[in-house]
């Protein structure tokens, strides 16, 4: 009977799976980096304070330039900073609330965003009234958790509460990928800094991180260990891995070309749900911010935390660090 | 105790914990019966495991000599461990000076 066949043969894929990744099982993140000198302090200082937000920071993207970056928020508004003097360039009230997923495009000229509008919009800056020339880019079935430009301007990756990720171009608003595989919402995704438009991460409420060939739209990769939904997810800066955040309080480095899991970033003190994540230039210190309104350092060859940051007064929502990797922005409830 | 997940969940924007298997909402048509149903999702399964069977894997003992090498090399680059050799080189530095009143 078929459903026999296919039973026994899904037990073989997962036997053999297995049994590969034991075998290349031959040495161990931490112990390899006992001999590395540890890093002693971290002397990181609250520089600038954005305060212009009402409501929750759910999102923020920085520009390509290294100074601007973009906010949104769960009462609807889309703020454009210059980090260096702390203006305000643009504030856009949209039509719709909680809006979880901007992006600022790689020229700096446009912003994606949208949130429970289920839709993912485009806004010129360069406009006199970037609103009146708002443009649709695609729209889901659920709401809209994360977005992010392509390599270029002209095509948009979405990821939705619909549990689906899509790739879109702007100018016609055409699908031109879909990726189906997961099995909840879609929280967060990142595109792959050494693979451009050809490989992205996504994760999820279904405790897993699914890595994707943009071409084909396949999952080529599928990681599951977390104990609850993944919140955020990063590449490695070299990437040939990517770590996430998850509910479970605990973030997890996984590299792409041996298949696997390869450090726990958690403690017995570290209880909160870890919302956002980001790695500094190096990829030697990973930022990590929590429920508990703490901002996590640790040490990612030793798995130890260097660092605890804070300065907030509330649940560490979203936090990305400047492209030249020479400061870290991190909102919570109505600032940076 | 670790927080629930329902507390988390009422504070941050209401998830959903929606259980569908992806393949069998996209390959089959709702008037099919459950035995169809089962079938097609483990056809989907067989598929998704062979794709990931193929896979040219490396060591980890590789891998993790790379992840530890490109540390190093750009560690003298990376601003959030080291600082600013000269902090006027430091564009969020607060500028000093006096304000015109």
């Amino acid at each position: 009977m078929e459903e026999q066949d296919l039973t026994g043969e899904i037990e073989t894929l997962k036997k053999k799976l297995a049994e590969e990744q034991g075998k290349l099982s031959d040495a161990d993140l931490i112990l390899s980096c006992q001999k590395i000198e540890p890093i002693t302090q971290v002397n990181i200082k609250v520089r600038k304070v954005l305060k212009g937000h009402q409501g929750k920071v759910l999102c923020m993207s920085w520009s390509q330039d290294k100074r601007h970056l973009v906010s949104t928020s769960h009462d609807g508004k889309l703020l454009v900073w210059d980090a260096f003097t702390t203006n305000k360039e643009h504030a856009i009230s949209m039509a719709t609330t909680w809006v979880m997923a901007c992006a600022y495009s790689p020229s700096g000229q446009f912003v994606a965003c949208g949130g429970l509008d289920n839709k993912c919009s485009i806004y010129p800056l360069l406009e006199e009234e970037p609103v009146t020339k708002k443009r649709l880019v695609g729209t889901h079935t659920s709401y809209l958790a994360c977005c992010q430009f392509n390599t270029s301007d002209h095509q948009v990756l979405t990821g939705s509460g619909d549990s689906t990720c899509v790739l879109w171009d702007v100018e016609s608003g055409q699908m031109i990928q879909s990726f189906h595989g997961h099995a909840g919402d879609v929280q967060a995704l990142d595109l792959s800094p050494s693979e451009s438009g050809r490989v992205f991460v996504s994760a999820g409420c279904d405790r897993a991180a699914n890595v994707w060939d943009m071409r084909s739209g396949q999952c080529v990769q599928l990681f599951d260990s977390h104990e609850s939904d993944v919140n955020s997810v990063r590449f490695y800066p070299s990437g040939d891995a990517f770590v996430t955040g998850s509910d479970d309080a605990s973030c997890r480095l996984f590299d792409l070309r041996t298949d696997r899991e390869v450090a726990v970033y958690k403690k017995e003190s570290v209880l909160f749900g870890c919302n956002a994540v980001d790695f500094s230039l190096s990829g030697r210190l990973l930022f990590a911010g929590y429920s508990d309104y703490v901002l996590n350092v640790w040490d990612v060859l030793k798995a130890k935390r260097v660092a605890m940051l804070y300065g907030h007064e509330n649940r560490v929502s979203c936090l990305r660090v400047v492209p030249d990797g020479t400061a870290l922005a991190g909102f919570k409830d109505s600032a940076a | 105790q670790r927080r629930s997940q329902q507390e988390t969940q009422r504070e941050g924007f209401p998830k959903q914990k929606s259980v569908l298997l992806s393949c069998a909402q996209h390959s089959v048509r709702p008037s099919l019966s459950k035995l169809a149903d089962a079938l097609a999702v483990q056809r989907c399964m067989v598929e998704q495991l062979r794709v990931e069977a193929g896979l040219n894997r490396l060591s980890v003992s590789q891998t993790v000599a790379e992840l530890i090498k490109y540390c190093e090399d750009r560690s003298a680059d990376d601003m959030l461990i080291n600082g600013f050799t000269k902090q006027t080189e430091n564009p969020f530095k607060e500028k000093g000076g006096c304000v015109a009143l």
